[in-house]
């Protein structure tokens, strides 16, 4: 018999010991709730898929029927690039698609030119009157409108633009957008407005604002769900977070008291904050979430964003990876937040000696700490299994003498009692 | 249909090759019902899996920390998968080959240094053999590292699992001559990686 077969005749016999009904249960619970998500976000790429290839089946056969007669406006695959002048105003509303399944509306009079229609990035020229644009999501690519005043840069979205000579006023149905003007950059959310110049127009009258409305309302069911993109579930990749800059004191954003708003809007770009990640785990999204996390803390975003991984991590299951995190956020973050990673660490532990380590770096149970009660109960309990008596003894005399009516108090003067009888 | 379901004794292993037609009949119904997210069906099958995940999952990875991590993980696969299950093989194969897919992350996880920490196994009560299981397994898993992963998974599924070939090929998708390759050339490397093992020599 070889050596390799004498090892296999002793190991092919092995098995893991089992775990306890509960854990196997809760573990159950834990894999359906996450595969009932991840399912969700498959379904629903599924359908984004579908859709944009709908949508682009749909861009194909619009500029098959712009190419037939001569155009009133340049059809976006036709388009002179440069500065070339705008087209004469529309006669009437023109409704354009672009190749990249972007939508175009301009109002009756609009002077407007595509510069620019490729996946990477889309460039309109808007000299004057307005127009709708209906903003597929980017995948890190770029949406740039531009007037005579300002240039409008679009993460994914639904706004209206009206130009004319003395002004530009940008208003934002869905998601979010930037503009930029002479003086600086301000971002406008969904349900404001930012006016750059002077305009003629009243902030409230939007030629375009029922169909902007429309067309935001069929974003809704996937823009208004408070869950991550549907696309980043598990996400390959995502549009990389943006500095934010103060708002431009000559162009102020104002709500905007005629708009729908567009509250708890899903823009693929916008960076999430620490809330929606939160939101993320609770609904089962936690793989996402993970990623978020993940993202952050390589950039050197520790707080919350470390505590934020190790919540990921736990809630999928994986204890020894999230007890690793909250160790090492009970050594990065400041207190409180360093305590309650510090016992979350040592509660998720299977090794007492790990547990004990991970109180210790949290400073859990040093004076002062938010969880020193319960981390002393946690510390006797840990030194009992290591066989670690006079030590656990130790500790209960210390959890007694702070907390002489705590809920364990019964308990430590047991283990005071007994060590001294071994 | 429903009774007949709920009282087979094994939902995951009835397979459309079954020779019976009941068992193709019920294997359709489980479809159906796993299809419309039927949670408590599921519910079933992910506990029924529950071991045999754990117990696959312990073979090819062996001894470490992060098993149960990757368990979860495992399982997780496992319950979104459910949801669009065709019942072209098994659930028991689908599963296999999404814990064999799993252990391949976690084969690279380990190539960083980990704390160390026991896993507790099920091993004779002598504790003399106890400690020489052990012993074994970390020494058998040690060399399993040095394996590329196909090689190393198809070993295991074969001559750890006691899967026959035909059956290993279809967990992990290879033609039954290739997994005949794979496991030739895992056989051979490991003789070789044993043959200059320290310990081995110390024992010589």
């Amino acid at each position: 018999m070889s050596e390799l077969d004498r090892l296999l005749e002793e190991v092919r016999d092995l098995e893991p010991e089992d775990l306890p009904h509960d854990e196997v249960r809760k573990a159950v619970r834990r894999a359906a709730m996450t595969g009932r998500a991840r399912h969700g976000a498959w379904v629903r790429r599924r359908v984004l898929w579908a859709a944009g290839t709908g949508a682009a089946l749909a861009a194909a056969a619009v500029l098959l029927f712009l190419h037939a007669p001569a155009p009133t406006h340049p059809a976006p695959d036709r388009v002179a690039q440069g500065s070339a002048p705008s087209a004469a105003p529309a006669p009437e509303r023109t409704d354009l698609e672009l190749p990249t399944g972007d939508r175009l509306l301009a109002a009756e009079g609009a002077r407007f030119r595509v510069e620019l229609a490729t996946e990477s990035e889309r460039r309109i020229r808007l000299d004057s009157g307005s127009m709708l644009f209906d903003v597929r999501p980017l995948d890190g690519g770029r949406f740039r409108v531009s007037t005579p005043r300002a240039e409008v840069t679009v993460l994914g979205t639904v706004f209206t633009v009206t130009s004319d000579r003395d002004g530009t006023l940008v208003r934002v149905y869905e998601g979010r957008v930037e503009v930029r003007d002479d003086s600086g950059v301000q971002e406008v959310r969904a349900g404001q407005s930012a006016r750059v110049g002077v305009t003629d127009d009243p902030l409230d009258v939007d030629p375009l604002a029922t169909e902007a409305r429309r067309a935001a309302g069929r974003r809704g069911p996937i823009a208004r769900a408070p869950r991550p993109t549907p696309a980043a579930e598990p996400s390959p990749s995502r549009p990389a977070r943006r500095p934010r800059r103060a708002p431009s004191p000559e162009a102020p954003a104002v709500d905007e008291a005629g708009s729908e708003p567009a509250a708890e809007a899903l823009d693929p770009a916008r960076p999430a904050t620490p809330d929606d990640v939160r939101g993320w785990i609770v609904a089962g999204f936690a793989a996402r979430a993970l990623d978020e996390a993940r993202d952050h803390v390589s950039a050197g975003d520790l707080d919350p964003w470390l505590m934020l991984q190790a919540d990921a991590e736990r809630a999928l299951g994986r204890h020894v990876a999230a007890a690793e995190t909250y160790a090492r956020a009970a050594r990065a973050l400041p207190s409180p937040r360093a305590e309650q990673a510090g016992f979350a660490s040592a509660r998720l532990s299977r090794s007492p000696t790990l547990a004990l380590r991970a109180l210790e770096i949290g400073r859990v149970t040093a004076v002062g700490s938010p969880l020193r009660e319960r981390g002393l109960a946690m510390r006797a309990d840990l030194l009992g299994r290591l066989g670690r008596r006079a030590e656990r003894a130790r500790t209960a005399r210390e959890y007694l003498a702070s907390y002489p009516d705590g809920s364990r108090a019964a308990d430590m003067r047991s283990l005071v009692g007994d060590s001294q009888h071994p | 249909m429903t009774l007949r379901l709920s009282t087979t004794p094994s939902l995951v292993k009835l397979s459309p090759r079954a020779a019976e037609s009941h068992e193709r009949d019920l294997l359709a119904e489980l479809v159906s019902r796993l299809r419309a997210r039927d949670d408590i069906l599921i519910d079933r099958v992910l506990r029924e899996l529950f071991p045999e995940v754990r117990r696959w999952m312990f073979r090819q990875l062996g001894p470490r920390p992060e098993l149960e991590d990757a368990v979860q993980d495992a399982l997780s696969e496992i319950a979104s998968a459910l949801h669009r299950f065709e019942g072209r093989s098994s659930v028991s194969t689908l599963a296999h080959r999404i814990v064999l897919r799993t252990s391949y992350r976690y084969y690279k996880k380990a190539k960083r240094p980990r704390p160390v920490q026991r896993v507790d196994i099920v091993a004779d009560d002598d504790p003399e053999a106890r400690v020489r299981a052990r012993a074994a397994l970390r020494r058998l898993h040690t060399a399993l590292e040095q394996l590329p992963e196909r090689r190393r998974a198809a070993f295991v599924l074969c001559a750890i699992d006691g899967l026959d070939p035909r059956e290993a090929a279809e967990v992990m998708g290879v033609s039954a001559n290739a997994m005949r390759s794979l496991l030739c050339r895992a056989r051979a490397q490991l003789e070789e990686i044993l043959e200059d093992d320290d310990e081995l020599g110390r024992r010589r």
